[in-house]
């Protein structure tokens, strides 16, 4: 028997109770800890995703240059177009690379599931490293090359003849499959740009153009350059690295925000744990009493209640960390239809610093909780374990 | 260090307090004297300030006036502290209506007083269950023991740190008469065995039992 | 009977303190949420409203992040050629095309950075509020500088008085000063255009031009033959109340469901209390229902109880929100896009009603199941506790 023990043996009582105030802290920490989770997430799976385009800056049609990063990377349709012969001029400037064109077309059936085809070039084999083709890059007139998960959905294999989904009557040969590169890639057909340019009558334009630097470091001098020449006075040059930063900051002030409302959930939960451990030092006033005539001191009793409150709060937090992971994918989901650029992957990840920071604010919470009803308890005089009548 | 030869010594005792706007004389100069080895009934009619006498004996609550030594330590003077350590060594308390802890087991019981005097419990636990005779029930709850096995774990729980004094108020005054009985049985073991008991009682047959009855009337002696 | 539930209340002060504290936070932070949009929204239209403006040319980058800048009077980190400017006065669905220039002059000594805008004279039909206190109307010399009320006060100025700009090491005549807009025109220097192309070398760019259409249904066709001008791009101001409101939207929602992870909190806050309550007054409520208290009254009593600890922790929470209201929006202020001159809180009746309705709800719900133990309990319990 010790004081750990002793103090656990108080759930017993009132489960009910135990078990509500518990739940309080465990609601409030889960959502603290989502926030932390998607914190670092969401940070994490924007950079992952925008170093998968390959490109240091992504230039697109005039308009709003993160609805057309959004586009680029998870493909769509694009409301208007950029004329080719910009392409020249782009790969001529000083300090690129390599200037990649794309054609991009979305199709959406009727279910709402989108067939994304892309026209590239193979100077988009230069932005793409991690690419492993099963196959070739397509060649001729004809040739495809299909993302994984296509691949998988359509049960092509290389070298097969195939009609394309959402154009009628036309039909390709696969040329190569792309190995899983675990990001939207995976779900995009890659076509011949000239085939493209011809099949969705766009001769001549592109939807966006990826362009690598030589030297990552010269990305503000080459911006500058790009958007002076004349192809940039009809194109958004977006440097990536801005992009990312952009959207940054507005998910941290948002972040902010919600944060503050989340810690006062918190604070709440707090004087639910308060109430409830005042309510049960005042049914248990005669049994206080009792442990005090039997030679507990005040500061044992006040550590008996100091040390169960903390325990029902470490609990509740650690049932609201596990709440929070079981739910974290359907609360990804539902970020995804509210936030106006999320990351294809997941973006709440577990992690085990945040999770202990999490159950430790629970502890503090009940450290906190616990002094007023612990003080009132420690103040209970043994008299009270053989005062007649009822307790108050 | 020599024993004293008394356990309690209390001169003049006097305890008053406020009832609304009245001051109420609970004792009113009592001098009592109780020896090593005795075992002590205190008797009398409700009111007569019986328990307000017992609880100031047990350094539970502190004399308005007058002078008192229990187990060789002088409680008028002391401070909380003080009579909290008094209470954890040298007092064992017995309670009317049992004052078990529900949530824990009839073992965790007897052991709660040494977890306060930061001792073992378990070194003295098998003995006690034998004193008492509970061996068997030892991982029991209190709601599934009878009343005179709860006033048993009490009684034990009252010896866990080998007190010089056992007080007890009303012991048999929630059991019937069989039962009662039996506990009076095991007081008197006890007392053979050395350990002074004082008793506060309304039971003929407990008040029989003692050696020496001190009857109060109004906070007097009789 | 009301008398008989603020009693029992009353019992217990800290116990239903504690738990109003947590409802009246609750509510608190809801109607914060709740008012902060509308007044945002009512705020954003009347400022549109007041410059009479359809569509802007801002220069490229993110446009709308340009087009807040402008209104804001922030600097931007491109321009636009002035050929833009010819472009649009030449478009047939153009009434007025007013070009600005905005520049930021940091002060080294004062620490601090002051606005510079030039405009030409068709700036004058788009700013209905620019009305001059004191002096000439408009600039008669080149180096004439307008100020806004604000600068002529942080300047110490009055009409007639000569202003040296150290960094531009130039020396300027203060023609006048504005009135107070309530706008952000009120801390900004006034130059004309061309005085502010030649300060800060930037002839023939701009940094925005604001556009009045003659007709503003022909919006569409007007944006459309306008966003071919290089260098330029349009940003319609439908368009752009459209992406703040859907990103205040979006924020909204999201502010919402910690708020009402928040009241799930103080609605079992609320629980635990009255389960206290039930237990203890176990007696009671049978002792009611011994002497013939249907279970329909006792359950209606407990039930009655929660309403008005819930209504006052409401109450509270609405005037906690009215405290609390200002620092909030002072603090808000910094990162919400575009402030206009109003207040962005206003709570009001309309505001308020349905968070106290939905607290009252919670607390309502929160009490269902101690209210129906309450009930629940026999009679006879009243001999058996005595």
């Amino acid at each position: 028997m010790n004081w750990f023990l002793f103090s656990t043996k108080e759930w017993r009582r009132r489960p009910l109770r135990t078990a509500i105030t518990a739940a309080g802290v465990a609601i409030a920490v889960a959502a603290v800890f989502s926030l932390l989770m998607f914190q670092d997430g969401y940070r994490q799976g924007l950079s992952r995703e925008i170093d998968r385009l390959g490109a240091h800056i992504l230039v697109v049609p005039k308009g709003c240059p993160y609805d057309a990063a959004s586009i680029a990377l998870h493909g769509a349709n694009w409301p208007c177009y950029l004329n080719s012969a910009y392409l020249a001029e782009i790969s001529r400037s000083v300090g690129v690379l390599s200037a990649a064109p794309a054609l991009m077309a979305a199709f959406n059936n009727a279910q709402g599931a989108a067939t994304v085809y892309v026209g590239i070039d193979d100077r988009m084999l230069a932005l793409k490293p991690g690419w492993r083709i099963d196959g070739s890059f397509p060649h001729g007139s004809g040739e495809i090359l299909a993302g994984a998960e296509v691949a998988r959905r359509h049960a092509w294999k290389v070298g097969g003849r195939v009609a394309l989904p959402e154009i009628p009557g036309r039909r390709a040969t696969v040329a190569g499959i792309l190995q899983p590169t675990q990001g939207a890639d995976d779900t995009f057909i890659y076509t011949r740009l000239e085939d493209a340019q011809q099949w969705f009558q766009h001769r001549g334009e592109l939807t966006h153009i990826l362009v690598r630097l030589r030297d990552a470091n010269l990305l503000e001098p080459t911006v500058l350059a790009l958007r002076g020449c004349t192809a940039g006075m009809d194109m958004n040059i977006v440097p990536l690295a801005h992009l990312f930063h952009t959207i940054q900051g507005l998910m941290n002030s948002t972040r902010v925000l919600l944060g503050c409302i989340a810690l006062i959930g918190l604070l709440i939960a707090g004087t639910g744990v308060s109430n409830a451990v005042l309510m049960s030092v005042t049914e248990r006033g005669r049994e206080i009493g009792i442990l005090r005539a039997l030679g507990a001191s005040r500061v044992q009793v006040f550590g008996l209640i100091w040390l169960e409150t903390i325990q029902v709060c470490v609990a509740g937090g650690v049932a609201g960390v596990l709440l929070a992971f079981f739910s974290s994918h359907a609360i990804e989901s539902w970020l995804r239809t509210r936030l106006p650029f999320a990351p294809t992957d997941s973006f709440l990840c577990w992690s085990w610093s945040w999770a202990v920071i999490s159950v430790a604010g629970a502890a503090i919470l009940g450290v906190v909780a616990a002094l007023l009803p612990a003080a009132r308890a420690a103040e209970l005089a043994p008299l009270e374990a053989i005062r007649e009548g009822a307790t108050p | 260090m020599s024993q004293p030869a008394s356990a309690i010594s209390a001169e003049g005792l006097t305890k008053t307090f406020q009832r609304g706007r009245e001051e109420v004389v609970a004792l009113d100069r009592v001098s009592i004297e109780i020896r090593r080895g005795e075992f002590v009934a205190i008797t009398g009619p409700s009111g007569a300030g019986k328990t307000t006498l017992l609880s100031l004996l047990g350094c539970m609550d502190t004399p308005t006036s007058g002078t008192l030594r229990v187990a060789g330590q002088e409680v008028q003077s002391l401070n909380e502290r003080g009579r909290t350590r008094l209470r954890r060594e040298k007092i064992g308390f017995v309670f009317q209506h049992f004052g078990l802890i529900p949530t824990l087991t009839v073992a965790e019981n007897i052991a709660l007083p040494a977890l306060f005097s930061g001792r073992n419990g378990k070194t003295r636990l098998d003995e006690l269950l034998e004193c008492v005779d509970l061996q068997h029930r030892c991982h029991h709850r209190p709601h599934q023991l009878s009343g005179g096995e709860m006033q048993r774990v009490a009684i034990a729980r009252a010896l866990a740190n080998d007190p010089q004094l056992v007080l007890a108020d009303e012991p048999t005054g929630n059991l019937d008469t069989k039962i009662g009985n039996s506990i009076i049985g095991l007081l008197q073991k006890l007392n053979r065995h050395g350990v002074t008991i004082v008793v506060v009682t309304h039971n003929a047959v407990l008040a029989d039992a003692a050696q020496r009855q001190i009857a109060l009337v109004d906070g007097r002696l009789k | 009977m009301l008398v008989l539930m603020a009693r029992n209340l009353w019992r217990h002060p800290l116990r239903n303190g504690l738990t109003l504290a947590g409802i009246a936070v609750a509510m608190g932070v809801m109607v914060c949420i709740v008012s902060f949009g509308d007044g945002y929204r009512q705020a954003l239209r009347g400022e549109l409203d007041r410059a009479g403006v359809q569509m802007m040319l801002v220069p490229l980058g993110c446009p709308y992040d340009a087009a807040v800048r402008v209104l804001k009077n922030q600097t931007l980190e491109n321009s636009l050629p002035a050929s833009a400017l010819v472009a649009v006065r030449r478009d047939p669905a153009v009434a007025v095309a007013a070009p600005l220039l905005m520049a930021a002059l940091p002060r080294q000594n004062d620490r601090r950075t002051d606005l510079w805008v030039g405009l030409d004279d068709t700036a004058l039909q788009l700013k209905p509020w620019w009305q001059v206190r004191a002096g000439q109307a408009w600039f008669n010399h080149a180096h004439d500088v307008i100020l806004g009320s604000d600068a002529a006060a942080l300047e110490m100025r009055v009409p007639g008085d000569k202003l040296y700009s150290p960094e531009i090491k130039q020396e300027f005549r203060v023609a006048s000063v504005l009135n107070r807009s309530g706008t952000s025109d009120d801390s900004v220097f006034f130059v004309s255009l061309a005085t502010a192309q030649q300060m800060f070398a930037q002839s023939n760019r701009l940094t925005a031009i604001a556009v009045r259409l003659k007709d503003p249904t022909l919006q569409r066709e007007a944006a459309t033959r306008l966003q071919r001008i290089p260098g330029a791009q349009v940003v319609t101001m439908t368009e752009m109340m459209g992406t703040f409101l859907n990103l205040l939207g979006a924020v909204r929602t999201l502010v919402l469901a910690v708020a009402s992870i928040a009241m799930m909190v103080s609605a079992l806050t609320v629980l635990n209390t009255l389960l206290a309550a039930v237990l203890e007054r176990a007696n009671e409520f049978a002792m009611m229902r011994a002497i013939g208290a249907s279970r329909a009254q006792v359950f209606g009593l407990l039930l009655g109880e929660s309403m008005a600890l819930t209504c006052c922790g409401g109450v509270a929470g609405a005037g906690l929100a009215l405290v609390a209201g200002s620092p909030i929006e002072a603090l808000a202020k910094d990162w919400v896009p575009l402030t206009p001159g109003g207040s962005l809180l206003s709570i009001s009746p309309s505001t308020v009603l349905p968070c106290f309705l939905l607290i009252l709800g919670v607390g309502a719900l929160a009490a269902v199941y101690p209210a129906w133990r309450a009930a629940r309990l026999p009679p006879a319990l009243v001999t058996k506790l005595g």
